[in-house]
């Protein structure tokens, strides 16, 4: 007889068990399943060690609760004359709908539930200027007035600090005219990495077939 | 009519063990540390939507702060408040004393020094790959040495069930009541949760939003829902001295709540690249969501029908009644951000992060809080200044009131602007004065939060109390 109000043994177990096997049917089988439908590019060669660094810096400073990596499709609309769904309307201008295979060689991807900044799953594509995207990491606002990026100053020299390894930002007309011709900027070692991550940051037009190999 | 609520705390404490007074007090306390903790992060980054450059040190930058917010307020404040409450609630509902003060003291510190050290993690960048609300780390690396963080969590909580399971055990009532089917359960839970959400072998690939879709749904639904539920169905019926509208509702409510919210993780994933039938079941069993939700919601609205007089005269009422609403609205809310024409609109937006606090604040920190002012003063024998009461609940909430409205209602706006074409830009534009709004209702929570840690430490366990002889029975 089932006795949950009297049986404290039966109340240990039952309740546990239940949420651990829905959790199975749920959550683990179906992402154990998903991770061998795409399994990855098997000639896959490790991330260049800048670009490895950058991803790290991006996990370490949660760029991603402010940054997607994520293009939505809207599977409520006919397949364009690719076969494809279109993208969802309010995220177009992103880029192509990301894909499985898409993420199927990170660990962990960095999909992010909140775009309080722009998607980045094609950063590289959008803004292939590296100094553009070192004075940005410098001081947001200095390219884009109305930005609420924090600015990663510590990531930079500035003036005569410039230290081995660092590599001096070409910076825009713009910002020279406003801080005068002696401003220089000088990004560090780890800017670098950061901003080689952000422009490997590409999708392209096609998504990568379903074995990971890159598209044709 | 005034009931001298005084002389009754004062005969309920009167012969309570002082360890054990000394033992829920400091749990509660250690949450309330941790919420002006995570109030204060969480104020920060508020301001930096406004003013971004303000205090610009690299280990408090914003995306270093973000997850000490949310891990101070959901793994220090509402957790531990949460378990003080159990560590109450448990043994006095089983009619016995609680199986181990020692052990339950030894979770207490475990918890805290985990919490401590995921906290350091943070600052000095080290996070669990931005994977929201299990951004702590395995291990803290200081140098060349590891230090344990998640484990210390993980073992605070399989010692907590241990005890609460041998306290059951012993109770000199044959019948175990509801809340503890609840509060015995959810530290399970939060094993699945833990030992699966840090497992290494799924969280890669497309598989990983699978799991952080479950995760992060469970990791409110399963811990903060059973215990702020569990709780209410001791607090309530004890504060208004009557039984509970319906048991079986209760125990309904129970099952559905296990079934049902386990299923739902997806829901965070629409229209993304998450296979079609997931995020269809999802969706499905967000409405199915409501039978459990209103089983709890309507059991505690029933229970307070017609006790309008009590609602007066306690100053802990208040804090239920607003909970046990915000619980249902927060569910109808999350239901309702399920479906595909309102997720275009509101996904991504800060329409989720009002959600979310209305769901953390406004469902079950209102309702902890109706719990601490209703059952720490029966274990003290102490009670606070009523007015700082009254204080720190319209400053909370206004506060909630005026962050909910602000963000809901400009997630809203800008997310309009992104079907209509808005430039990027715009859409920063159209969310600058909610922003604001946001941060001046943070403001007031920040000050009701204050009001309410000096509350708690006014309700600490006197010197009387210790004169007091433990009777016969214990606690």
């Amino acid at each position: 007889m089932i006795s949950f109000h009297t049986n404290h043994r039966l109340l240990l177990v039952a309740p546990a068990l239940t949420f651990a096997l829905l959790t199975t049917v749920i959550a683990i089988l179906p992402a154990i399943y998903e991770n061998r439908l795409y399994p990855g590019d098997p000639d896959r060669k490790p991330l260049p060690a800048d670009v490895a660094r950058g991803r790290e810096l991006y996990i370490a400073e949660g760029c991603s609760y402010c940054h997607t990596q994520q293009v939505r499709v809207d599977t409520r609309r006919p397949v364009g004359p690719d076969g494809r769904f279109p993208p969802l309307a309010a995220d177009a201008r992103w880029g192509r709908p990301t894909t499985p295979a898409d993420y199927a060689d990170q660990d962990p991807p960095l999909l992010g539930t909140q775009r309080t900044g722009p998607d980045l799953a094609d950063a590289g594509g959008r803004l292939p200027s590296p100094d553009w995207q070192f004075t940005h990491l410098y001081d947001p606002r200095l390219v884009v007035p109305d930005s609420r990026m924090p600015a990663y100053r510590w990531y930079f020299h500035t003036g005569d600090e410039r230290a081995e390894g660092d590599r001096e930002v070409l910076l825009p007309a713009s910002v020279i005219e406003q801080k005068g011709k002696g401003f220089r900027v000088f990004a560090k070692r780890d800017a670098q990495a950061l901003v080689a991550y952000i422009l490997s940051l590409k999708t392209g037009t096609v998504p990568p077939a379903r074995s990971g190999a890159a598209p044709k | 009519m005034k009931i001298p609520v005084g002389i009754k705390v004062f005969v309920d404490a009167a012969g309570v063990d002082p360890r054990y007074a000394r033992l829920v007090h400091r749990y509660v306390l250690s949450a309330a540390v941790w919420l002006l903790i995570g109030t204060f992060a969480g104020l920060l980054d508020a301001f930096r939507y406004t003013v971004p450059e303000l205090l610009e040190l690299p280990w408090l930058s914003f995306g270093r702060v973000r997850p000490m917010h949310t891990a101070a307020v959901l793994w220090g404040w509402a957790s531990l408040a949460l378990l003080g409450v159990c560590v109450y609630v448990v043994p006095r509902s089983c009619r016995t004393t609680l199986h181990s003060l020692l052990a339950a003291r030894i979770s207490l510190w475990l918890w805290n020094a985990g919490l401590t050290l995921g906290v350091i993690a943070f600052a000095m960048g080290q996070n669990n790959g931005n994977q929201e609300y299990r951004e702590f780390p395995i291990f803290l690396r200081l140098g060349p040495v590891p230090v344990p963080v998640v484990p210390l969590l993980a073992a605070s909580a399989i010692l907590l069930a241990w005890n609460f399971y041998k306290t059951i055990a012993k109770r000199s009532v044959q019948q175990i009541y509801i809340s503890n089917w609840f509060m015995l359960s959810a530290p399970l839970f939060a094993t699945v949760l833990v030992v699966v959400g840090w497992f290494p072998g799924f969280n890669r690939g497309n598989g990983q939003p699978i799991i952080q879709g479950w995760y992060m749904h469970n990791a409110v639904g399963m811990w903060f829902t059973p215990l702020a539920v569990g709780a209410t169905y001791y607090t309530l019926p004890k504060l208004l001295n009557k039984p509970i509208y319906s048991y079986a509702l209760g125990v309904l409510g129970f099952w559905t709540h296990i079934i049902f919210y386990t299923l739902i993780g997806t829901h965070h994933y629409i229209f993304s690249s998450l296979p079609a039938w997931l995020q269809t079941t999802s969706i499905i069993f967000s409405t199915a969501m409501m039978v459990p939700v209103w089983a709890s919601t309507g059991n505690f609205l029933l229970t307070m029908r017609g006790e309008r007089s009590a609602m007066r005269i306690s100053y802990s009422l208040p804090f239920v009644l607003v909970g046990a609403i915000g619980y249902g609205l927060a569910s109808v809310q999350g239901t309702a951000e399920a479906f595909k024409a309102a997720n275009e609109i509101w996904h991504f937006t800060d329409y989720t992060v009002g959600h979310a606090h209305l769901a953390m604040v406004g469902f079950v920190s209102f309702l902890v809080w109706g719990s601490i002012y209703g059952l720490v003063p029966r274990v003290t024998g102490k009670e606070p200044n009523v007015e700082l009461v009254g204080a720190h609940f319209w400053l909370s909430f206004v506060g909630l009131a005026m962050m909910f409205v602000a963000l809901c209602g400009g997630g809203h706006a800008r997310g309009v602007g992104n079907l209509e074409g808005d430039s990027f830009m715009e859409g920063i534009r159209t969310m600058a004065p909610y922003w604001v709004w946001r941060a001046v209702g943070g403001s007031f929570m920040a000050l009701g939060h204050v009001i309410f840690a000096w509350n708690l430490w006014s309700m600490r366990p006197g010197a009387f109390v210790n004169l007091m002889q433990p009777p016969a029975d214990g606690q």
